[in-house]
C-alpha cells in the first residue's frame, strides 16, 4: 500500500475534520442540499410515503420505472453539472484582463485556480457519465422492451442492479463536493497528473471510483439490452421491422460492452499506481503516461458514439411521426447506425493528434475519422427526404429533432475539421475544440428533450405542456448559440481551454456574449422546470391515449398510456415495419383481444439496492482508505450475490380475469370519458402481486 | 423477463458454467500473467518483448473468451458465434493500432527516455 500524506487512522483511514470544505459557494450549496433533503425526507415521512417508495420504486425490477429513475438522476446530475458551467463561465467573464477584480480570495475572479480545476473537472464527467449516459440508458430502458413487445427486459434483476451502481457513482460525486474534494486533472483524467505525487489528495480517488462503479452498471446494462433486442422480440417482429430507435440501441450497445472494459482497465491501472505503488503511468520508472491516453481514448472515442447513436435513434422515431410519413431509407439508417459504431473502434487516436506519432499514424486516424461523416451524412440526407414532402407539424418533440440537426450540421462541419491533423495542431487544447464536442453533446441533448416530450405521454399518460416546451427550446436554443458561437471564435483567436484566469482582454466580449448565452440557459432551465410543474398540476386535462401524438407509427404506441406494468395485454404480433401505420389502415388500431392469458412477472426484489448500498460503502471506504470497511462492503456484496442465486421464487402470476379487468380499466381512462384524474392514470403501474 | 422453468443443466449446449473451465482459464491466466511480468523485468530474453507480450496478450485474451465466456463457433449458439468472430478484429484495431501508434511515438518523442 502506498503511503499517503497527512494523517490516516485504521478506523477512519484518511477522514478528518479538515476534510469539510470551508468555501461560502460550497456552504451555500450544501445548504441549499440539506433544506432540499429535509423538504423531501419530510415530505416522505408526514406524506407516509416510505412504503410506497419502498414497494414502488427501491425494489422494483420495472423497466418502465428503472428507466424513469435512471432519467431523473441523470436530469439532478444535469442541473449540478449545469451550475458548474454556470460558475465556469463566470469566473472567466469576471478574470479577464490583468485589471480584473478579485472576489474570495481569488486574485481574478472568485474561484482559486484548483477549485476551478474541480470545477471543470466535475462538469465534464458528470455531463457524459452521469448525465447523458443514465438518461439515455434510461430511455432505452423505457422504450426499448415497448418498441419489440416484450414484458421486460432479458434481466430485470441485472437492470435493476445496474441502476443502483449508476447511482452510487453519481451519489459518490455528490458526496465529493461536501467531503474532500473532487479531481482537478480533467474529466479525462491527465496523467501524470492523476498521479499520487501529484494529486495526492482524495480529489483523483473520488473520480476514479465514481467512473469505475457506473462504469460496471452501464457493462450489466449494455449487455442486457443486447440480450433484450436479440431474444426478447415479439413474433413478427424480424430484423427488418426492428424500429430504428431500437436498431440504434443495439449498435451503440453493442459499443458499451466493447468498450466499458477497456476503461475499467484504464482505472484499475491508474488505481494500482495510486494504491499499490506501481508505475504504468507514471513520468519515469518504466511508467508510459500516454499508455494512459490511449487506453482512454480506446474507452472514450466509442462513448462519444453510444451517447450520439440514441440521439439519431430518436430523431429517426420523431421525425416521421411529425412529419406524417414513413422514415426515408431505413435500410442505410440501420447500415449507417452500424457504420458508425465499427468505425468508432477505430478513430480514437484523432483525440491526440499532436502527442507526436508520425504521419503515416496520424493520415490512417484522420482519415478514418473522416470517414465517420459518410454515414452520418447518410442520415442527414435520410431526414431531409422524411421531412421533403411530408406534413410537418412542429409540435415540440419535432422542434428539438430539427434543432439537433442544425447542431449536428455545425458539429459535424467543425469535425471534419478537427479531423485534418494540420487544423488539429493549430486548434489542438482551444476552446474550438471545446465548442465543437458541446455542439456534439447538444445533437444528444436535443435529442434526449425531444425524446422525454416525445414518450413523456406514453409512459406517464399525460402530455407536457406545448406552449412551455416551446418557450423552453427556443431560449435554450438562444443560448446555445449566444454560448458557443463565441466560444468558437475566441478559439480562432488562440482561448486555451480550462483558462482561470484569461490574460488577453480582446477576448472579454466574448466572454460577455458567452455569459448572456448562459443566462438565457437559465431562463430556459425555469421554462423547463415550470412546464413540469404545470404539466403535472393540469395533467386531468393533458390525459391522452394510446397513441398520444395521432400520428405515431411504431409499437409502442399501441399500448395503453401510461403503459400497465405488464405492457401488452396480450403479446402483439407484428406484421409490418411501421406497425401501427398498418394497424391503423386496417382498421384495427383499437381491436381488443378476444381473451387474455395468466402473465408470468419477476418480482419485486430490495436485493440490487443492498448490493447498491454496498458498493457505495465500498467507493467511500476506497476513496478514504478505510479498508476495514472496503473489506467488509466486498465480502458483503459477494455473499448477496449468493444468497440472492438461491433464491428460487423470483415470479410471479397475474392472472388472467385480473388482466381483463386492469384492461377495461384503463379503456374506461381514456381522454374521451374523463378519466380517473389519480396522478394522471399513474395507479395502473401497481404491480398486483396478490396473485402469487 | 422472467425465466422459464427448463433446468439449465439438463441442456449441456447452452450452458456456460464449468468449474473445470473457470479453474483451468484461473491457472493458465496466471501463468501466463507470470510469463509477461518476467519478460517486462528482464526484456532481455525475449527478441521483441512488446511482440511477445501481445502474443501472451492473444493468448489470454483466447483463454478467457474460450474457457470463461464459453465462445465458439458452435453451430447451436449463433449469437457466440458473431461475438466471437467480433473479437478478432477488435483485438487487432485495440492492440495492433496501439502497437503501430507507439512504435512511430517513440522514434519521434522523449517518451522512452521518460520511461527510463
Amino acid at each position: 500500500m502506498v503511503n499517503v500524506q497527512g494523517p490516516w487512522s485504521p478506523l477512519i483511514g484518511r477522514l478528518s475534520l479538515g476534510a469539510i470544505p470551508d468555501n461560502p459557494i460550497i456552504a451555500g450549496a450544501f445548504l441549499f442540499s440539506a433544506v432540499l433533503g429535509v423538504v423531501i425526507l419530510g415530505y416522505l415521512t408526514f406524506g407516509h410515503k416510505w412504503g410506497y417508495l419502498w414497494r414502488e420504486w427501491l425494489t422494483t425490477v420495472d423497466h418502465k420505472k428503472i428507466g424513469v429513475m435512471y432519467i431523473l438522476i441523470g436530469l439532478v446530475m444535469l442541473f449540478r453539472g449545469f451550475i458548474d458551467a454556470v460558475m465556469m463561465r463566470t469566473q472567466q467573464v469576471l478574470a479577464d484582463g490583468p485589471h480584473s477584480p478579485g472576489f474570495l480570495g481569488a486574485a481574478h475572479g472568485y474561484l482559486l485556480p484548483y477549485h476551478f480545476d474541480q470545477i471543470y473537472s466535475a462538469h465534464g464527467t458528470i455531463m457524459i457519465l452521469f448525465a447523458a449516459t443514465p438518461i439515455l440508458v434510461g430511455l432505452m430502458n423505457i422504450i426499448v422492451p415497448l418498441q419489440i413487445g416484450a414484458r421486460d427486459m432479458a434481466f430485470p434483476y441485472l437492470n435493476a442492479l445496474g441502476l443502483w451502481l449508476t447511482a452510487v457513482g453519481a451519489a459518490l460525486i455528490m458526496l465529493s463536493l461536501f467531503l474532500g474534494d473532487f479531481s482537478h486533472a480533467g474529466w479525462v483524467g491527465l496523467t501524470p497528473l492523476t498521479e499520487m505525487a501529484y494529486s495526492p489528495g482524495v480529489g483523483v480517488d473520488y473520480w476514479i471510483w465514481a467512473i469505475q462503479i457506473a462504469s460496471v452498471g452501464t457493462t450489466l446494462g449494455a449487455a442486457n439490452l443486447i440480450a433484450t433486442i436479440i431474444k426478447m422480440r415479439a413474433p413478427g417482429m424480424t430484423w427488418s421491422r426492428l424500429p430504428i430507435f431500437t436498431w440504434t440501441s443495439l449498435s451503440t450497445n453493442i459499443i458499451a460492452l466493447t468498450s466499458f472494459p477497456v476503461l475499467g482497465v484504464a482505472l484499475g491501472l491508474l488505481g494500482a499506481d495510486r494504491y499499490f505503488g506501481t508505475h504504468f503511468f507514471t513520468a519515469g520508472l518504466g511508467g508510459n503516461l500516454m499508455l494512459y491516453a490511449d487506453l482512454f481514448w480506446i474507452w472514450g472515442h466509442p462513448e462519444v458514439y453510444f451517447v450520439i447513436l440514441p440521439a439519431f435513434g430518436m430523431m429517426s422515431e420523431i421525425i416521421p411521426t411529425f412529419a406524417e410519413k414513413p422514415l426515408f431509407g431505413y435500410a442505410t439508417m440501420v447500415a449507417a447506425s452500424f457504420a458508425i459504431a465499427g468505425v468508432s473502434w477505430s478513430v480514437w487516436l484523432h483525440h491526440f493528434f499532436t502527442m507526436g506519432a508520425g504521419p503515416s499514424v496520424n493520415t490512417f486516424f484522420s482519415i478514418a475519422t473522416m470517414i465517420v461523416g459518410i454515414p452520418t451524412g447518410v442520415k442527414v440526407f435520410n431526414w431531409a427526404f422524411t421531412v421533403y414532402h411530408g406534413r410537418s407539424r412542429f409540435e415540440t418533440p419535432m422542434l428539438w429533432a430539427v434543432g439537433a440537426l442544425f447542431m449536428l450540421l455545425l458539429g459535424g462541419l467543425t469535425g471534419m475539421m478537427l479531423a485534418m491533423p494540420p487544423i488539429n495542431y493549430s486548434v489542438h487544447n482551444s476552446v474550438f475544440v471545446v465548442a465543437h464536442f458541446h455542439t456534439m453533446l447538444m445533437v444528444v441533448i436535443y435529442g434526449i428533450m425531444g425524446a422525454v416530450a416525445y414518450w413523456f405521454p406514453k409512459v406517464f399518460g399525460f402530455k407536457l405542456d406545448e406552449p412551455l416546451g416551446k418557450r423552453f427550446f427556443w431560449f435554450f436554443t438562444a443560448g446555445t448559440i449566444m454560448v458557443f458561437i463565441p466560444m468558437y471564435t475566441s478559439g480562432f483567436m488562440g482561448m486555451t481551454r480550462r483558462l482561470d484566469y484569461i490574460a488577453n482582454p480582446a477576448l472579454l466580449p466574448f466572454e460577455i456574449a458567452e455569459e448572456i448565452g448562459i443566462g438565457l440557459y437559465v431562463v430556459s432551465v425555469y421554462y423547463f422546470v415550470r412546464q413540469l410543474f404545470v404539466s403535472v398540476r393540469d395533467r386531468a386535462s393533458h390525459r391522452v391515449g394510446a397513441d398520444a401524438w395521432g400520428s405515431a407509427r411504431t409499437l409502442e404506441w399501441l399500448t395503453p398510456s401510461p403503459v400497465p406494468f405488464y405492457n401488452y395485454a396480450v403479446t402483439p404480433r407484428v406484421h409490418a415495419r411501421d406497425e401501427l401505420v398498418w394497424r391503423r389502415e386496417q382498421g384495427l388500431e383499437a381491436a381488443t383481444a378476444a381473451h387474455y392469458e395468466d402473465i408470468l412477472m419477476p418480482k419485486n426484489t430490495p436485493v440490487p439496492l443492498v448490493i447498491g448500498a454496498f458498493a457505495m460503502t465500498l467507493g467511500f471506504g476506497l476513496v478514504w482508505r478505510i479498508w476495514w470497511l472496503t473489506d467488509a462492503s466486498f465480502l458483503g456484496i459477494i455473499l448477496t450475490v449468493i444468497a440472492r442465486s438461491f433464491v428460487r421464487d423470483t415470479d410471479y402470476v397475474v392472472r388472467a380475469g385480473e388482466v381483463r379487468k386492469i384492461e377495461q380499466g384503463l379503456r374506461g381512462n381514456t381522454p374521451g370519458t374523463g378519466g380517473d384524474g389519480t396522478q394522471g392514470g399513474v395507479g395502473v403501474w401497481r404491480p398486483q402481486e396478490s396473485g402469487s | 423477463m422472467a425465466h422459464d422453468d427448463h433446468d439449465p443443466l439438463n441442456h449441456p449446449e447452452v450452458r456456460v458454467a464449468s468449474g473445470r473451465a473457470y479453474a483451468a482459464a484461473f491457472l493458465i491466466a496466471m501463468a501466463l500473467m507470470t510469463v509477461s511480468l518476467y519478460v517486462a523485468r528482464h526484456p532481455a530474453v525475449a527478441p521483441h518483448p512488446m511482440l511477445v507480450l501481445s502474443g501472451v496478450a492473444a493468448f489470454v485474451v483466447a483463454v478467457q473468451l474460450l474457457l470463461l465466456l464459453k465462445l465458439d463457433f458452435s453451430s447451436t449458439q449463433i449469437w457466440t458465434s458473431v461475438t466471437f468472430a467480433l473479437a478478432f478484429p477488435l483485438f487487432v484495431i485495440a492492440v495492433g493500432l496501439s502497437l503501430w501508434m507507439f512504435h512511430s511515438l517513440d522514434a519521434r518523442t522523449m517518451l522512452m527516455g521518460l520511461m527510463r
